[in-house]
């Protein structure tokens, strides 16, 4: 608590003050969404982030959560300065459990600032994050609940057009992770995460039928990671990956805007029993339904094939391979509020006894849009 | 500089020492020079595209008038479309304005120092220095007059007034009722323009309640999609860095409803002081319709 204290002054001080040398052109804005949730889990994966084993099969959860965004722009001719706190509360009941029931709460906030500058031979971006989580009570499996941790990452980007319809971009990215974990639970501390990224990329837009705003994006990346986990020993990853992203925007004509992710990484290491293929499917389709409704639908598929045999899930690593299926109808209610109802189906697999997690959510929620 | 010193403390505001010498009025002269162009460049724009937005309202005036709906349609986006434009020479044509206010008010600070340092001088300079000391003197004082009567009372920037619609001592009932008749179509024009407004901001607003959606659904904040045991491995989560470039000149949703709220106060303000001036020369035609 300590530290999310330390982080909310600094994200006020950062957020209230801004840069003296831009003319502030934006109030604040943002958004808060609260919600209330009913999750079924299901499953005997076992996971590192709990010491305690329960033996139950299926628990289930209700949940209270509060949201928010807030954000404040600055520009001055060509750049523009982006500041950008946001925070997510949870309070979880839960029932299911053999051994007792749990009480979980999560609170984690993130604070982003973003600076752009047009250049003459393109744009320039600097990206600099810091986010924590913090939880209490965790839960062992089946209920999994992400640890806490306290992480920042720098971002340096370039990207220019190289012609009407062409643009090319590159950046470098630094992230630092480190996983708090009860002194009890030291495993955690395996979690932690050096990482440096070097990504190229290029894009390319067709416009859709003329006098109209559609379009659609192709774009291709290829990334290298660097990576460290300082207390996994002499641990070094390199993983390659890439990639590609399709989005057709037909929102003038059909109100629909489309997402398609496909990558592929390929991981090597100094450890060879964490060297794997892995690949990765996501789609996002938003459909705007009449005058009010809008409807979120989203799958991402992603599966995992180790190059050793594997005796147990390495630290750091995620479940093997992974399914999951969410979609939001929601609707506007004037007054900058929007009621929203979902739901999703997630599943998580390892290859190396067949355990599995499961995870079925039911929600209703509130958005209301602020500004200042 | 002891002189300097001596001066300034004497002198309103804040100075420094190196501030109070003819360099320093020079420097702000022409600093004043550059910032007055802009000012003067901007303000022609703002009457350019104050003009065109006249015309375009007074068109819309006649169309209902003529009840011509295709031009009414023509019309509509037209002005719509305007307001952007207008927006953003409003806001250049005020930065400049309060730019040149302040570049003005150095100018003048400076003179003063200056001209403040220049008579304590006089009090002990021979006959021989006090000509040149005295044209000197009087050269501010010609500048500080001629920046005092650029600078002037600041222009409103309001909507234009209707010089031709005020009643005048000669005017006949007749006059009278016609220049109120065309008030109150005045008014009428502006009240479906505030009509349109009304629709276009609420329509904007279901759109930024949508965005704000979207980005909600992108944004995971409550780690939803977080998959056991790790955070940033290969599974669900991976890199996908969103580059697209940034067109800092597009303006935001919030930005657009923000400038159509302005506009729409612009408009009520104006619509209301019509339907007071016209209710005004009816009470002084003794409520004859």
């Amino acid at each position: 608590m300590r530290r999310a204290g330390v982080f909310l002054a600094l994200a006020f001080l950062v957020f209230c003050g801004g840069p003296r040398t831009l003319e502030a052109q934006l109030g604040i804005g943002g958004s808060l969404t609260g919600r209330t949730a009913l999750e079924l889990y299901r499953g005997d994966f076992s996971a590192v982030t709990h010491p305690i084993v329960d033996s139950a099969e299926s628990v289930i959860a209700v949940a209270s959560e509060w949201e928010f965004l807030l954000g404040r722009a600055f520009a001055h001719s060509s750049r523009r300065f982006e500041v950008t706190v946001d925070g997510t509360l949870q309070q979880f009941a839960t029932a299911g459990f053999l051994q007792r029931n749990y009480a979980p709460r999560t609170q984690s906030f993130s604070l982003q600032t973003l600076y752009t500058e047009r250049l003459e031979a393109g744009t320039l971006t600097l990206d600099a994050q810091v986010g924590t989580r913090g939880i209490s009570d965790l839960t062992p499996m089946p209920l999994y609940l992400p640890p806490g941790y306290l992480a920042y990452s720098l971002d340096a980007g370039f990207s220019r057009r190289v012609s009407e319809n062409t643009g090319v971009d590159a950046h470098v990215r630094f992230q630092d992770r480190d996983y708090a974990g009860p002194s009890v639970l030291q495993t955690l501390d395996y979690l932690d995460l050096r990482s440096f990224e070097v990504h190229a990329g290029g894009d390319r837009v067709s416009y859709g039928t003329p006098g109209t705003d559609d379009y659609s994006t192709l774009r291709v990346f290829a990334a290298y990671l660097h990576q460290r986990y300082p207390l996994q020993g002499h641990r070094r990853d390199h993983k390659v990956q890439v990639g590609s992203r399709w989005y057709l925007d037909r929102w003038e004509t059909w109100g629909l805007r489309v997402t398609l992710d496909a990558s592929g990484i390929l991981n090597r290491s100094n450890s060879s029993r964490v060297e794997y293929n892995a690949a990765r499917i996501a789609a996002t389709a938003r459909q705007r339904l009449g005058e009010r409704y809008l409807l979120l639908l989203t799958g991402i598929w992603s599966g995992k094939s180790y190059l050793g045999p594997q005796e147990f899930l390495v630290p750091g690593e995620e479940a093997d391979n992974a399914a999951i299926f969410e979609g939001e109808l929601s609707r506007v209610l004037g007054a900058g509020i929007s009621v929203s109802a979902g739901g999703s189906w997630t599943r998580a697999e390892t290859n190396i006894s067949g355990d599995y997690y499961q995870r079925v959510r039911f929600y209703v929620g509130l958005d209301k849009i602020l500004g200042f | 500089m002891l002189r300097c010193l001596i001066v300034l403390a004497a002198v309103p505001g804040v100075l420094d020492a190196q501030d109070v010498n003819r360099d320093a009025v020079d420097s702000a002269h022409t600093a004043y020079l550059d910032v007055y162009e802009v000012y003067e460049d901007t303000k022609a724009t703002w009457g350019e595209v104050t003009t065109r937005w006249e015309s375009l309202i007074a068109d819309l005036e006649q169309a209902d008038r003529r009840d011509d709906e295709a031009a009414r349609n023509r019309l509509r986006p037209l002005i719509q479309g305007m307001v952007g434009e207008r927006g953003d020479a409003r806001r250049e044509f005020r930065k400049a304005e309060a730019d040149w206010y302040d570049a003005g008010r150095t100018l003048i600070r400076r003179i003063g120092a200056y001209q403040l340092y220049l008579s304590n001088r006089l009090l002990e300079a021979d006959e021989e220095s006090q000509d040149s000391l005295l044209d000197e003197y009087d050269e501010m004082d010609a500048l500080r007059d001629e920046v005092e009567n650029q600078m002037g009372p600041q222009e409103p920037l309001t909507l234009p007034e209707m010089p031709d619609l005020e009643a005048m001592p000669e005017n006949t009932p007749a006059e009278l009722r016609r220049k109120a008749g065309r008030l109150e179509d005045h008014v009428a024009v502006l009240d479906r323009l505030l009509d349109d407004l009304d629709s276009e901001i609420g329509r904007l607003e279901i759109d930024l309640q949508r965005e704000n959606t979207m980005r909600r659904w992108e944004r995971d904040p409550g780690g939803r999609r977080n998959l056991p045991t790790g955070v940033g491995g290969a599974g669900a989560g991976g890199t996908g860095a969103d580059t697209t470039e940034v067109d800092l000149d597009e303006p935001t949703l919030a930005q657009k409803i923000e400038e159509l709220k302005q506009l729409k106060e612009e408009v009520t303000d104006n619509r209301d002081r019509f339907q007071e001036r016209a209710e005004e020369l009816r009470r002084r035609l003794g409520g004859t319709p």
